[in-house]
């Protein structure tokens, strides 16, 4: 064999080398980390801007809680007319579990709210600030959406996305009327909720309680991870009831839960319907202008940027 | 039919590649084991069976071929796209595995599954018209 087509061959190999990893170095970037704006400016009140004039609130610009003039706000509590907020610190299987109660006289205190006021890809910012600048009072991480191309995404009664990823994908829903079910996203079109009075669709999962029932067994994971991690979950006692629940994880003060134990410790706590939201790194609880668990993602502590949150406020 | 009915450069050429193989393999498997080190649990079937890519496309496939004599007489071009189709699969997987540990996905990983198949297609196509060739030739001299 001459050495012309020896090198030739060894070119092509290099070339083809060489656009293999410049194309796997494009498809890393796009999954992680360049952002991909699909709907700018969108307003965090939804469906409620039009409503929001007539409440009882005065926000404060320079204020991460918006001022009510009957709050009552201690260390661990707050309460208005509309909204009563009871945060606890437990612990439950050699892990801290943060527990926020919630009730609230109408649902429009339950909001969601977007990474940089925008729908799309790889927008995040951290809970934190995301909750700061909607004037949250209580706020959690919510479903990280903008990391996956699938999965329904119905915000503040706003549908954005209605496409999913498996046929047993589930999505947990907020109803007008303050009632929540976990729902199966192949089952129940996204367009059909929203005619249904959904006002915010969560899609994670799995599901944890089921009409009053642990719908998750023991060795039912997400993406088979079958160890103790940071988690946070939303559940519902009764409608206009709620609780917003961290726990944190993968640390020597605090191991995390497995889906079962938390799934557990939401049933016992009296929700008759709960989900689980995004966890490991992501998982963060916030309360009156600061985080109050300790985020991690089992090496470095600090909070994760993720798509979206969970919150109460006006 | 037996190993020395095979070119002796053939010969040198399928040990080559079944020592590349094993050694992708074994890279594979040691990349697996400390990325689920780092996962916190969570598992894919993708990054799982990894090294089962270069295994089984690779070594094995090549050792057949050295100790059943098929392959006679080798085309490196046609090997070297076969083993560019294993590559692109490889690295398909493991993107894969990655995403799915981290809880994501991409529509680009298509681009990886029909190249790589297609790749492994043409360079077993480009062999067979190679060896097809050979014997037409060794044929039309006697």
């Amino acid at each position: 064999m001459s050495k012309n087509t020896k090198k030739k061959r060894m070119t092509w190999r290099v070339l083809y080398n060489i656009v293999l990893i410049a194309f796997t170095a494009f498809v890393l970037l796009k999954t992680f980390l360049i952002a991909d704006v699909q709907v700018s400016s969108v307003s965090s009140a939804g469906v409620y801007a039009s409503s929001n004039s007539s409440t009882a609130a005065s926000s404060d610009s320079g204020s991460a809680v918006t001022e009510v003039s009957d709050a009552v706000i201690t260390e661990n509590s707050y309460q208005d007319s509309n909204i009563s907020i009871t945060v606890t610190e437990e612990r439950v299987d050699n892990t801290t579990v943060y527990v926020a109660d919630v009730q609230v006289s109408s649902v429009e205190y339950l909001k969601t709210a977007f990474a940089n006021n925008a729908y799309g890809r790889n927008l995040k910012d951290t809970t934190s600030d995301m909750a700061s600048s909607n004037n949250a009072i209580l706020a959690i991480n919510g479903d990280y959406y903008g990391f996956r191309d699938y999965g329904y995404v119905l915000r503040n009664g706003v549908l954005y996305r209605s496409n999913y990823s498996s046929a047993d994908d589930d999505a947990f829903v907020i109803y007008s009327d303050g009632s929540c079910e976990t729902i199966t996203e192949s089952q129940t079109d996204a367009n059909t909720l929203l005619s249904e009075g959904a006002l915010q669709v969560l899609s994670f999962g799995p599901g944890l309680v089921e009409n009053g029932t642990i719908s998750v067994t023991q060795n039912e994971e997400v993406d088979r991870a079958k160890t103790s991690n940071p988690r946070t979950a939303i559940g519902m006692i009764s409608p206009l009831h709620y609780v917003f629940v961290v726990s944190d994880g993968r640390t020597s003060e605090s191991e995390g839960l497995t889906l079962y134990q938390l799934a557990t410790f939401m049933s016992d706590y009296g929700c008759t319907e709960a989900y689980n939201l995004d966890g490991g790194g992501s998982s963060t609880i916030y309360f009156n202008g600061q985080v109050i668990n300790n985020p991690t993602d089992g090496t470095k502590s600090g909070e994760r940027e993720v798509s979206d949150i969970v919150y109460i406020g006006y | 039919m037996s190993i020395s009915a095979i070119n002796m450069n053939t010969i040198q050429l399928l040990k080559r590649k079944i020592v590349k193989g094993a050694a992708a393999s074994l890279f594979c498997g040691i990349l697996t084991i400390v990325y689920n080190h780092f996962g916190h649990g969570v598992h894919s079937v993708y990054m799982d069976r990894l090294f089962l890519f270069p295994l089984l496309l690779g070594t094995a496939v090549y050792a057949l071929l050295l100790f059943t004599g098929i392959v006679k007489n080798a085309s490196e071009n046609a090997f070297s796209l076969y083993a560019c189709g294993i590559t692109t699969l490889t690295v398909g997987s493991l993107l894969k595995g990655v995403f799915v540990i981290a809880g994501t996905n991409s529509p680009y990983l298509i681009v990886y599954w029909s190249l790589g198949i297609a790749l492994l297609i043409l360079g077993a196509a480009l062999q067979l018209r190679h060896s097809i060739n050979l014997k037409k030739r060794s044929g039309c001299q006697n």
